[in-house]
């Protein structure tokens, strides 16, 4: 330990602290190490690898339905929406979009959105433990389950679904699950005002969120950052207005739901609380897109009783092969509760992807956790570490 | 009896004096005790007050701080447990007995079967003394603690001083368990609690001084207070009031004069004929009774008296003494007199206290105790048949008291926080109530409890200072936190609140006057509903129904510091700092000086003591606008009105908010306007 500074009398001593990998504000095997002087932190450096399962390795070796399993393990929060965004990329490498039909785009966005909803609650949820409020990480969690509940029904599985695969979905659509969907929206809406009252607007959660971890934009496009991250900063990017995947490009015309900004006045929401890029900004981000998500997934619902099953789509599907051309490569890209999922898959005209490359929100934002957390205390590092909100099974792979 | 060198006798002796000087309330609550054993075992009372003495003490003490060390913990995790789950709708502590009861004894079990860990590289005694100390340091506290009307295991004079010094004694031991423990994030969660202890103290201790400002004292059983006599009026032939007022210390001082004249007539014609009685049936040599007044054991057990010292050193036995005054024939003052004239001024000698007891001897001939004292009790019995003592006393106060005053009736006084509701020291001027406030705040801290748990802060430094321990020496910080969360919750209730006054005044009529002409409450419903004198049923309603008041009030604040840890986030350090030296201390300091002058400045001009009046009006028309505001803010939902509805709910959701309501108030299913919407957010 080396002697940094001397004030007045008092000698001070760097301490070296070991942040993780167990530890419970790093959400996962994250380890963190950090150089503190007194309380303030001088330099958080994050090491990663923890929980490396060598996905993309593995997915050269099985066929592109297989691979969906693994998708599920990696940012298991929101499994849904890696299993989309995989079975997208490998739709377009196998040249299978055109028969994708209406009713599966309209379902997928419909289990996209209620998944960002679980994933926020989490993420939210999480938050508000890391700064000492557990009442509000429970409520959060109750909500959570009503969503996870609905997913075992439609698919058998709580967190790994496998639900959506190149082609369609694993399972037939239960049409029952709809009018339990259209309840568990119209009971959440008063659960958004409970929590914007429980936490949001308490004047100690602010004290702690406000003006901490501030990502300038300059830095935050720097370093590659996506969703909440970004969006917190002021940054207009979101790739389901940028790039309109499944049905979004008709749900921003009929103007169903808004992109959620740091800053933007026309939303009718006041963001000078915070600074801009702060992590209050970025909570309140997902706060505020909990309400977004759940205005889709009642229009998918109303899409949905209105688009019926088209027999002769489901034998179109069944006719198709697994097999891509040779050289044929792909890439496509969703908005993740946490930002830009894409996966890269290059073919070589076997059952099995040749090479398959995952680019994951979570640890390009993770990487920006040493810039932003220099001469916060070590309190506000649990609070910035929360607010990147990172699944270390992406991160890792 | 000789015990390691010690004379037992004189230990004994001492240790139940002091007992009895200490705690004289709960000592006069044990007297029938002494004497349902003495009828159940027959063993001499005089025997058996001693022991009683010193036993009783340790039982009372048992009573009072065994609950605070177990039970209340106990009850404490219970309750936090359930405030929690009603929190956040989680059914967990509804498993393991009723409501989840035997939970926590399961936990006790748990702790106590796990196994205790001591690092290896931890400095093993300081690491095995930390726990000790934090846990004594707050334990300590509550043999100060008024847990009721005479229900203190000592009622300190400097109670409050004790509180402030002892206190404060927690942070030496967490600070030993955090060093000692040779973990950095211990050594972290440690220097957080040295911080915020030692400076959350200095609010507390100036609040806890405007305590002092108002009540007068440091002691903290003068907090409560008694509703006592102030004056008396005169009344006229009719029983209206008349224009003449007599002070209280008049009435008092004769009524005292009288009740000691009358009780010392009373006693020295029992002494006399007992004496008598004794003397003509044990035959010579002449007995006589060495104690002096032999009305009953308590006379023998305060009055051990072995002799009487001259002012020239010569000790006179006990026995010549006696002889001498019953061969004077005199009683009273002619009988002091005439002993002062013969010996000088005399010093009682005290005796050993059993050794005096067992056998009574004049002119060196002995005879048994037993036998002396069946023919006292018998005279005694005797005598008391004809007149007793409270009869003549209350027969000589009646009518001297009217000879000399006239009819009168007695108006009252509080004192303390006793009487109405607004002699509560919260009350008592514009600033006590943000004191306690601020006293609360920096309990809270004190407490380690959320929002200001920094020190443990679970999801920063999993456990803080004691992430290292186990089992049961993990609990006894956990006891010592809940004991701290009573503790404080306990001051605010006595300092604050009116401590055991229910605040409706019904205590001084009830329980305390002690009206010449018509008693009090209970002594009169004991009266009507033939139950005795009354005196008992005074003592233990009193104490009853203060203990349960102060236990309310105390429970109250305990669940409003859980409240509080269930729903606030935790504050970082420097905020934490930052509201106790810019904000708690100087208001705290602020709120000194303005009692200090507005307790000189109603002394001095007693009307501007109305002005709290309009200061509280004002005080409950803000809060009740607040109010007001705060319920309609209820009506309309935050977010609502932001953005048009994309799927036509009108219908369903329009009355959302009252159905979720209803749904949780538990209406009958048709008094539903619509099932499908509400489903009340409990799984």
């Amino acid at each position: 330990m080396a002697v940094s500074e001397i004030h007045g009398d008092v000698r001070t001593e760097e301490f070296l602290l070991n942040m993780g990998p167990q530890h419970p504000s790093t959400h996962g095997v994250l380890r963190v190490v950090i150089r503190t002087d007194g309380e303030i932190v001088l330099e958080a450096t994050s090491h990663v690898g923890y929980l490396h399962r060598c996905f993309e390795k593995c997915a050269e070796n099985v066929t592109y339905k297989q691979v969906v399993p693994y998708t599920d393990r990696m940012d298991y929060l929101a499994a849904m929406h890696n299993n989309v965004a995989f079975s997208l990329g490998a739709e377009r490498l196998l040249e299978w979009e055109e028969f994708i039909p209406r009713r599966t785009k309209i379902i997928r966005t419909l289990l996209c959105e209620l998944q960002r909803i679980a994933s926020h609650l989490m993420s939210l949820g999480t938050y508000g433990l890391d700064l000492g409020a557990i009442t509000f990480f429970l409520h959060c969690f109750r909500e959570r389950e009503r969503i996870l509940d609905l997913f075992e029904e439609i698919c058998g599985q709580r967190l790994n679904y496998s639900y959506v695969i190149p082609g369609g979905f694993a399972y037939p659509w239960p049409d029952s699950i709809n009018d339990k969907i259209r309840d568990f929206c119209v009971f959440f809406e008063e659960r958004i005002d409970e929590y914007n009252q429980l936490l949001s607007t308490n004047g100690i959660f602010i004290e702690r969120t406000r003006d901490i971890g501030v990502v300038p934009a300059e830095l935050a496009i720097n370093y590659g950052c996506t969703g909440p991250m970004l969006r917190g900063s002021g940054l207009r990017r979101d790739l389901r207005f940028d790039q309109p995947y499944l049905i979004y490009d008709e749900l921003i015309e009929q103007k169903v739901f808004k992109m959620i900004v740091a800053g933007d006045q026309s939303y009718g929401f006041d963001w000078n609380v915070g600074v801009l890029g702060d992590c209050w900004s970025r909570y309140m981000i997902r706060a505020l897109e909990l309400e977004e998500s759940r205005k889709v997934v009642l229009h998918c619902l109303d899409l949905l009783e209105k688009e019926p099953v088209d027999s002769h789509d489901l034998i179109k599907q069944a006719r198709r092969a697994y097999k891509a051309k040779k050289g044929q490569e792909s890439y496509v890209r969703v908005e993740n509760p946490r930002g830009e999922l894409g996966y890269y898959i290059v073919s070589d005209g076997k059952a099995n992807p040749y090479r398959v490359r995952a680019r994951g929100p979570s640890f390009n934002n993770l990487s920006i956790l040493s810039d932003i957390s220099e001469g916060s205390m070590v309190a506000d590092l649990c609070a910035i570490i929360g607010s990147i909100d990172i699944v270390l099974g992406e991160v890792d792979r | 009896m000789n015990l390691l060198g010690l004379d037992t006798n004189l230990v004994l002796n001492g240790l139940a004096a002091s007992a009895y000087e200490s705690a004289p309330g709960v000592m006069k609550l044990m007297e029938p005790v002494i004497e349902a054993l003495h009828n159940a075992t027959d063993i001499a009372p005089e025997t058996l007050a001693p022991w009683v003495a010193i036993i009783l003490p340790l039982i009372c003490i048992l009573i009072l701080m065994g609950p605070i060390i177990t039970i209340f913990p106990m009850f404490a995790i219970w309750l936090e447990r359930k405030v929690s789950a009603h929190m956040q709708s989680r059914l967990g502590p509804m498993e393991v007995g009723w409501h989840g009861f035997l939970q926590t004894v399961a936990d006790g079990v748990k702790l106590l079967a796990k196994e205790d860990i001591i690092p290896k590289v931890a400095d093993k005694a300081l690491f095995i003394l930390g726990p000790i100390l934090a846990f004594t340091g707050i334990f300590v506290l509550v043999a100060v603690l008024p847990f009721g009307p005479y229900l203190s295991v000592t009622d300190m004079h400097l109670g409050i001083i004790f509180i402030a010094a002892v206190g404060s004694l927690e942070v030496i031991g967490v600070l030993m368990a955090g060093w000692a423990s040779n973990n950095k994030w211990s050594l972290f969660g440690t220097m957080r609690l040295a911080t915020q202890l030692v400076s959350y103290e200095i609010p507390l201790g100036l609040c806890l001084l405007t305590g002092v400002l108002v009540a007068g004292s440091f002691q903290l059983g003068a907090f409560n207070g008694q509703w006592e006599v102030a004056r008396y009026v005169k009344l006229d032939g009719e029983g209206k009031e008349t224009n003449e007022f007599i002070t209280a210390k008049e009435v008092n001082d004769y009524r005292a004069a009288q009740e000691t004249l009358a009780r010392d007539t009373y006693r020295a014609d029992l002494n006399l004929a007992v004496s008598n009685y004794t003397r003509d049936s044990l035959a010579t040599p002449k007995f006589v009774l060495t104690s002096g007044a032999v009305e009953s054991w308590k006379d023998l057990f305060h009055k051990p008296v072995k002799g009487y010292k001259q002012a020239d050193g010569t000790v006179i036995p006990v026995a010549d003494y006696m002889k001498a005054t019953n061969d004077l024939g005199l009683r009273g003052e002619e009988l002091e007199f005439a002993l002062k004239k013969k010996y000088g001024k005399v010093e009682e000698v005290p005796y050993g206290f059993f050794s005096a007891r067992k056998l009574y001897s004049l002119n060196g001939v002995e005879k048994p105790m037993d036998e002396v004292r069946n023919l006292v009790a018998k005279k005694t019995a005797e005598f008391k048949e004809k007149e007793s003592e409270e009869k003549r006393v209350e027969a000589v106060l009646s009518t001297s008291l009217k000879k000399k005053f006239g009819s009168i009736r007695s108006i009252g006084k509080q004192s303390g926080q006793s009487g109405f509701i607004w002699n509560w020291f919260m009350f008592r001027n514009p600033f006590m109530i943000f004191v306690l406030i601020i006293f609360f705040t920096a309990g809270l801290a004190e407490n380690k409890r959320a929002p200001f748990d920094l020190p443990e802060a679970e999801s920063e430094l999993v456990s803080g200072f004691h992430t290292e321990y186990s089992g049961m020496r993990f609990s006894i910080f956990f006891l010592a936190e809940y004991i701290a969360m009573f503790i404080t919750s306990l001051l605010c209730a006595v300092i604050f609140c009116g401590g055991w006054n229910t605040g409706l005044d019904i205590e001084g009529w009830l329980f305390v006057v002690d009206d010449p002409i018509i008693g009090n409450g209970s002594q009169m419903a004991a009266r009507l509903l033939g139950w005795g004198d009354g005196e008992t049923w005074r003592l233990l309603g009193y104490v009853a129904i203060g203990h349960g008041t102060l236990m309310i009030k105390t429970l109250f604040f305990v669940f409003v510091q859980m409240w509080l840890r269930w729903t606030l986030p935790r504050v970082r350090l420097d905020h934490v700092m930052d509201l106790c030296l810019k904000v708690l201390l100087p208001f705290s300091l602020a709120g000194v000086v303005l009692v200090a002058c507005w307790e000189l400045a109603t002394a001095i001009y007693p009307i501007l003591d109305y002005g709290r009046i309009l200061f509280f009006g004002i005080g409950a028309a803000l809060f009740l606008g607040w109010a007001g505001w705060f319920w309609t803010s209820f009506q309309a939902p935050l977010q609502s009105s932001i953005e048009e509805r994309t799927w036509d709910t009108a219908v369903k959701t329009e009355g959302s908010s009252l159905n979720w309501l209803k749904a949780q108030i538990g209406l009958p299913a048709f008094l539903k306007s619509d099932g499908k919407t509400e489903n009340g957010g409990q799984s």
